[in-house]
């Protein structure tokens, strides 16, 4: 974990489109050491980021499923790639994305460099066949050629799939936004900026609801998340008619990749995946809250519409399989109680967001 | 941090091939399946032993606002609002020892200290001058909103009258602020605390 953790106000300088006050109640900017952040790499992450020519058919980039002006998400409940197929996870937003300490719904990438190769080779989103031909691509346009020769000092054979990558990272590290109207209550103490009714679900939130322990918060920050894995039932559904024999198989000593499953089992399987660790079963990461309101529909297969149904499917104790969390049960809460947390959550939009409406 | 060197290696062998819209990439583990998570670091606890047999400090666990000294003395302080995890245990004396977290008690979480609850009772036999450091919970339970995540409203009813006949103590060796513990340990004196919505 050789992060270089940069003061928020260092980063102000480096990325100009993002203002000081738009950083309230974010964290600070961990920055890799063997990455650090330049504007000229930055703007070169962006062009690549919105670059369709860099996918099996030229119709699909980055920007496909995560749409700047959607908050960097696609609106579906599932995504969709190259002709049009269907992926079986919901795009997650790219704001603040940063502030993961792993990348994916299951956590299996652990940074945001390797993070951005996944779509590229993904034969289902960009396509491509391997990371020879994506620096191929972009080796045939001259202007590239410049920057990559101005910002990394190489030349043209020298360019790789990773060198990509880093630039995307510098892109994705500026794509941040606090300054939600309840980082203003709570952390510039405007107590007149939020309503009655948000500033009470921000209560329920951190007491009756329990939703902190595992959105998280501090006294100096929140980025709502834990950066932990849990299994709050969602998905259960689509797995529990096939867990048992699942279960028995690899309890035998059955490779979990020779038992025959879908796609879609498999994914639901989530942090498993990646552990081996059968307690991992169903684990989804803790996403972020923060803009929560502009990305519809939620969770990691896209199965919730509303931010409504997520109250009322935690008010339910959510959906039940064996390996449920305990800290998901039935919160009783009133109907009132319930207007406010939705309250609260569309109080974490950011300002910059607000304003764009 | 073994568990972090773990994490990288399997994320760097597998994520490359890993897409945005599929969990294909799991087809390529080789890693053994295993039951439940190592607990505790290998290299030093290889056998993964618990003393006691069972985890300490999980008899009880209080969720509170008020438990951090404020930066200001405005009751909207942001640390005056913040949770602050009681993981307790309960003793056969009747007094509960709490390692208290102000963000959770999760594997990377460090304790700042402690609260020493004793019953009514015991606290009356304390000499006068030792008083002042102790809160009544009857009294303060409200006041810090404290609740009991753990357990459903009803089972909540059922432990609270015996809570709000006891007095506590908190003692903190740590500023939530600091990396290190620095300087000398204090008490916490969680009655003259500003009061809170
Ligand atoms: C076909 C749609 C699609 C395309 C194209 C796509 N993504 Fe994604 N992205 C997703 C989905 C779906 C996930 C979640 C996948 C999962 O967790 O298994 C995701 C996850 C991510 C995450 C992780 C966020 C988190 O919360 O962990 C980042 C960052 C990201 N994508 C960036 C990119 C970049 C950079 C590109 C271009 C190289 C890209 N995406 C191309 C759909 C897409
Ligand atoms: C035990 C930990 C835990 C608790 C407690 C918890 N959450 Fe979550 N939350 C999660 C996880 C994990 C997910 C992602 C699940 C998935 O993708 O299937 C999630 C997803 C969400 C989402 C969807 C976000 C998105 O972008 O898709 C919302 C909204 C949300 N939680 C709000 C809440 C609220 C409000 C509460 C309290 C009533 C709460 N959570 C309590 C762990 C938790």
């Amino acid at each position: 974990m050789k992060q270089r953790i940069i003061k928020s106000l260092l980063l102000v300088c480096f990325c100009c489109p993002v203002s000081a006050n738009e950083l309230l109640g974010l964290p600070d900017l961990p920055v890799p050491a063997d990455n650090p952040q330049t504007q000229a790499k930055i703007e070169l992450g962006r062009l690549l980021f919105n670059d369709a020519r860099l996918s099996g058919d030229g119709t699909i980039s980055c920007a496909s499923c995560h749409q700047p002006e959607k908050a960097f998400t696609d609106g579906l409940p599932v995504a969709e790639g190259i002709n049009g197929q269907k992926g079986t996870r919901n795009a997650p937003t790219v704001v603040n994305s940063v502030f993961y300490q792993t990348f994916f719904h299951d956590g299996r990438a652990a940074s945001l460099e390797e993070q951005a190769l996944g779509p590229f080779l993904n034969p289902i989103e960009h396509g491509l066949k391997d990371k020879k031909n994506l620096a191929e691509i972009v080796k045939q346009d001259k202007k590239y050629l410049e920057k990559f020769a101005e910002i990394f000092g190489i030349s043209k054979d020298q360019i790789t799939a990773e060198h990509i990558a880093k630039a995307i990272a510098s892109f994705e590290r500026t794509v941040i936004n606090g300054n939600s109207l309840f980082d203003q209550y709570f952390y510039g103490r405007k107590r007149e900026v939020l309503s009655e009714s948000a500033a009470r679900g921000s209560r329920i939130f951190r007491r009756k609801g329990n939703c902190s322990n595992c959105h998280e918060m501090n006294w100096k920050n929140a980025f709502f998340s834990d950066n932990n894995f849990y299994n709050i039932g969602v998905g259960s559904k689509k797995l529990n008619p096939v867990l048992d024999d699942f279960l028995r198989k690899i309890r035998s000593g059955v490779d979990p990749e020779k038992v025959n499953l879908t796609a879609q089992q498999r994914a639901e399987l989530g942090r498993f995946n990646v552990t081996k660790i059968i307690a991992d079963i169903g684990k989804f990461k803790t996403p972020s809250l923060r803009n929560v309101a502009l990305t519809a529909p939620f969770m990691h297969d896209g199965s919730i519409a509303s931010l409504e149904e997520v109250i009322d499917y935690y008010d339910k104790g959510g959906d039940d399989n064996q390996f449920k969390d305990s800290a998901i049960f039935p919160l009783k809460l009133t109907d009132q109680e319930k207007k406010d947390l939705v309250a609260f959550l569309r109080s974490l939009t950011s300002s910059s967001y607000l304003k764009k409406q | 941090m073994i568990q972090k060197i773990k994490l990288i290696l399997t994320a760097s062998i597998f994520g490359l091939t890993a897409g945005c819209a599929t969990a294909e990439m799991a087809a390529k583990q080789t890693t053994p399946v295993a039951e439940k998570p190592k607990l505790y670091n290998e290299t030093l606890n290889p056998r993964q032993k618990e003393y006691p047999n069972h985890l300490g400090f999980n008899d009880l666990h209080i969720q509170a606002i008020r438990h951090l000294p404020p930066d200001t003395h405005s009751v909207h302080d942001p640390k005056l609002q913040m949770i602050v995890h009681h993981h307790c245990k309960a003793y056969d004396d009747g007094t509960l020892l709490c390692l208290m977290f102000h963000n959770g008690m999760k594997d990377q979480d460090k304790p700042i200290g402690f609260e020493y609850i004793i019953t009514t009772e015991q606290y009356n036999s304390l000499p006068e001058a030792e008083k002042r450091y102790w809160h009544y919970h009857k009294v303060e339970v409200p006041r810090a909103h404290a609740t009991f995540p753990d357990m459903t409203a009803e089972e909540a009813a059922k432990v609270l009258p015996a809570i709000n006949e006891t007095y506590g103590k908190v003692v903190y060796f740590q500023k939530p602020d600091d990396k290190f513990p620095l300087g000398e340990p204090y008490v916490m004196i969680v009655q003259d605390m500003p009061e809170q919505e």
